[in-house]
């Protein structure tokens, strides 16, 4: 059974995206892991998926009318037509990359019409946990990709993971959207005590490690932490010019050339951190 | 200040001459004036002299392994011709850079497909031992390893203005 992780944080820019395709490269590639990694893009701004796919892949994906997450939460929606459409499972979702090791990255897909579906949220926020329990067993590890803010897009992230994974950018603004997540999680605990939704912890990302501001935000995000009793890692991301221009190549931190030794060491200490968080 | 070389010469003896002091100097000459020493000063100096011509040799032979080296894939075509024309492709697609861009993306690709570690510096001086390592396995084997190779995506596939064009489809847009 994989374990499933969201990343989320109520504020964008944070480097969502950016960690959910790195950590799932990660995972998948070095061959001490050679995990099977699904990617869940579940935000309407779709950056894991261009990350991921290119112009072209996705172009394609739009053309020959593959289900995207919007399918997956747009199914069973009755129409005037009567149509009532029931996806396979596995339809929606396409392969990134696969190594000879046995490792792979999957993703399932989102697009810009994923907002369409906020505006008519009815008993759709579970579509997405039943497709999953489905899979569940043909991966090590589903990364959900969230949205940056409170909707049914959020509330059906948590009712299909085990863990959130909070990425913070020490800044004045990035530290706001911890307690808005404080209340949504606590929100989401009172409607669905059954379900256990754990969190893996809070993690620095894009850290410069010179500003006194930066110093300022992470000892408020602790001090948050502290008194939620939330786990905030100790190894930290630093900013890297790897990460958009990863974006821009379509390659993992690893695979750019502007990568240092010492950028990738530390991400790979906060991978093993994060594995041994959930238990990977 | 007298420029001719044979003035220069006479300083730096006589700098040698003030390091190693007179005595030294009448040793050497000693040893210089029995033929053992200079039937081995001739021995050495041969010997100097075949190392360079022997390493000025492999350079050149280095230099000329790209093409001869593509050659043989060709003759390789006589006894296996399905194997000659994918490490062909292979080959040439890895000179125009066309796949595995980088040195990193070989190591990479040698690490994944469990191909022996390439040591190389450079990228260029990576692709002969990297096809050979890929000759050396059966067909079977080649097309499994080869196949995991991804092209290299060309820039327009990553551009905003691709992005821009997804984005703004209103066609597209409009049957959702």
């Amino acid at each position: 059974m994989a374990k499933k992780v969201s990343l989320i944080n109520m504020k964008g820019g944070v480097g969502k995206s950016t960690l959910t395709v790195n950590l799932a490269w990660h995972f998948a590639a070095y061959s001490r892991w050679k995990k099977k990694v699904l990617v869940i893009d579940l935000d309407p701004q779709f950056n894991a998926s261009q990350y991921l796919l290119g112009v072209s892949q996705y172009e394609n994906i739009l053309k020959e009318n593959t289900p995207t997450i919007w399918d997956v939460l747009e199914q069973n929606t009755r129409t005037p037509s009567g149509k009532n459409v029931q996806l396979d499972p596995f339809d929606p979702i396409c392969n990134v990359v696969g190594y000879f090791s046995g490792g792979k990255v999957d993703l399932i897909p989102s697009r810009l019409e994923l907002a369409f579906s906020l505006k008519n949220p009815g008993q759709k926020e579970r579509r997405l946990s039943k497709l999953v329990e489905k899979i569940e067993n043909e991966y090590d590890l589903i990364l959900i990709d969230c949205a940056p803010t409170e909707s049914i897009l959020t509330i059906a992230a948590y009712l299909t993971s085990d863990f959130i994974l909070v990425p913070v950018k020490p800044e004045y603004l990035s530290s706001i959207g911890l307690p808005l997540l404080v209340n949504s999680m606590e929100d989401f605990k009172k409607d669905n005590e059954d379900h256990e939704l754990q969190l893996a912890g809070v993690v620095f990302n894009a850290t410069t490690e010179y500003s006194p501001e930066e110093e300022l935000s992470k000892a408020t995000v602790r001090q948050i932490a502290e008194r939620n009793g939330w786990y905030v890692f100790k190894a930290e991301v630093p900013y890297s010019r790897s990460f958009p221009k990863g974006a821009r190549e379509g390659q993992p931190i690893f695979g750019t050339s502007y990568s240092r030794g010492v950028q990738v060491a530390r991400f790979n200490i906060f991978a093993q951190e994060f594995a041994g968080r959930i238990g990977l | 200040m007298n420029d001719k070389p044979e003035i220069k010469l006479l300083g730096d003896l006589i700098k040698l001459l003030k390091k190693y002091g007179i005595d030294t100097f009448s040793l050497l000459i000693d040893m210089l004036s029995t033929p053992e020493f200079n039937d081995l000063l001739v021995a050495t100096l041969t010997k100097t002299i075949e190392v360079s011509r022997i390493s000025k040799a492999e350079k050149t032979e280095t230099k000329r392994t790209p093409r001869d080296f593509r050659s043989s894939l060709v003759e390789l075509g006589i006894s296996d011709p399905e194997k000659s024309d994918l490490l062909l492709k292979f080959h040439d697609n890895l000179m125009g850079k066309n796949i595995l861009p980088t040195l990193r993306d070989i190591q990479a690709f040698v690490s994944d497909t469990g191909l022996p570690s390439i040591k190389s510096s450079a990228r260029s001086k990576a692709i002969v031992p990297l096809i050979k390592s890929l000759s050396e396995l059966s067909l079977d084997e080649l097309r499994t390893k080869i196949a995991i190779v991804k092209a290299v995506s060309s820039q327009n596939d990553r551009s905003l203005e691709g992005w821009s064009n997804i984005i703004l489809d209103k066609e597209r847009r409009g049957t959702h």
